[in-house]
């Protein structure tokens, strides 16, 4: 692209005028040699050329970059609309910021909770021990139980418990083994962790 | 004013207005009107030039370089622009001239040299 287009627009548009004011000065030479009346050469010179102001617009049009100017009025437009009802503005404004903050403090939440990797070595190693029946699956335990999953289990490294606060409580067993892939929601894992 | 235009008188196939206006100027400078009347003469007034897009034509091929102008006299005693072809516009020429026969060439073996 040639940068000798976008520049001195006026005076070229003004140049163009002149060239095809001078278009027109020849065309109805031309008639007038043909015998027409002065008026009528004119008039035809005129219907063949078309709208001047549209070839003038169109080069304007080309020496222009359209989508800068188009965004540019946009944004002037937008602010006078704005500039016209303040309150309306202050409110949008108000929402908007409002919204946004709402957004952060719950993605920050969400991200703590559940993107972010636990603060412990290997997180990904970390299960759950469930009981699994007929009516689904549910954590906890009794000790005896806890005692026998401790125990028996060799597959784990580690199983400490938390409990759930109560007095008589019922164990949650959770177990740490390096080899042991298992997924499980990481926000069981925090809660229980805390406890380990 | 053309009145005596043949019925089958096309506008200017796209893109190739350029040329036309380039080749016009080989005979030397010419103003817009010079240059219109001059493609329509010289194609027997089977071509019609858009004036309306003429201008921008001229103002786009001095933009590339392949025309320069400066404002004159004309022979009817009236002020107008003149073009002049500039050697980077004579190459362009050439090589617009050459895609066209080209492409002219190879349509032409399609429909056939028998074809009515």
């Amino acid at each position: 692209m040639n940068a000798r287009r976008f520049v001195d627009r006026s005076r070229k548009d003004q140049e163009l005028a002149e060239e095809i004011e001078s278009h027109l000065a020849h065309e109805r030479d031309a008639n007038i040699a043909r015998g027409l009346a002065a008026d009528e050469s004119r008039r035809r010179a005129n219907v063949r050329f078309g709208n001047a102001r549209t070839t003038r617009e169109r080069v304007w049009r080309y020496r222009s970059l359209p989508w800068i100017e188009d965004l540019w009025r946009d944004l002037r437009f937008a602010l006078r609309a704005l500039a016209k009802t303040p309150g309306f503005a202050t409110v949008a404004v108000l929402l908007i910021a409002v919204a946004i903050g709402v957004n952060t403090a719950v993605f920050s939440v969400t991200d703590a909770v559940l993107l972010k990797p636990l603060t412990y070595p290997d997180p990904q190693a970390l299960v759950e021990l469930r009981n699994l029946s007929p009516q689904g699956s549910f954590p906890g335990a009794n000790i005896p139980k806890f005692n026998l999953w401790h125990q028996q289990t060799s597959i784990f490294q580690q199983v400490p418990h938390t409990t759930s606060g109560d007095r008589d409580s019922t164990l949650r067993a959770v177990t740490i083994h390096s080899r042991c892939r298992e997924f499980m929601s990481r926000r069981t894992i925090s809660r229980c962790s805390a406890l380990r | 004013m053309v009145m005596n235009r043949p019925p089958d008188a096309g506008e200017i196939l796209q893109g190739t207005l350029d040329m036309l206006i380039l080749r016009t100027l080989v005979l030397g400078p010419a103003h817009g009107h010079t240059i219109a009347e001059a493609i329509e003469r010289t194609s027997e007034n089977a071509l019609e030039v858009e004036q309306g897009s003429l201008y921008p034509a001229l103002h786009r091929l001095e933009d590339r370089g392949w025309l320069s102008s400066e404002w004159g006299v004309s022979e009817n005693n009236r002020k107008a622009k003149y073009y002049q072809l500039t050697s980077k516009g004579r190459k362009e020429l050439a090589a617009a001239a050459g895609r066209w026969r080209r492409m002219t060439h190879a349509i032409g073996l399609i429909l056939g040299e028998s074809f009515e």
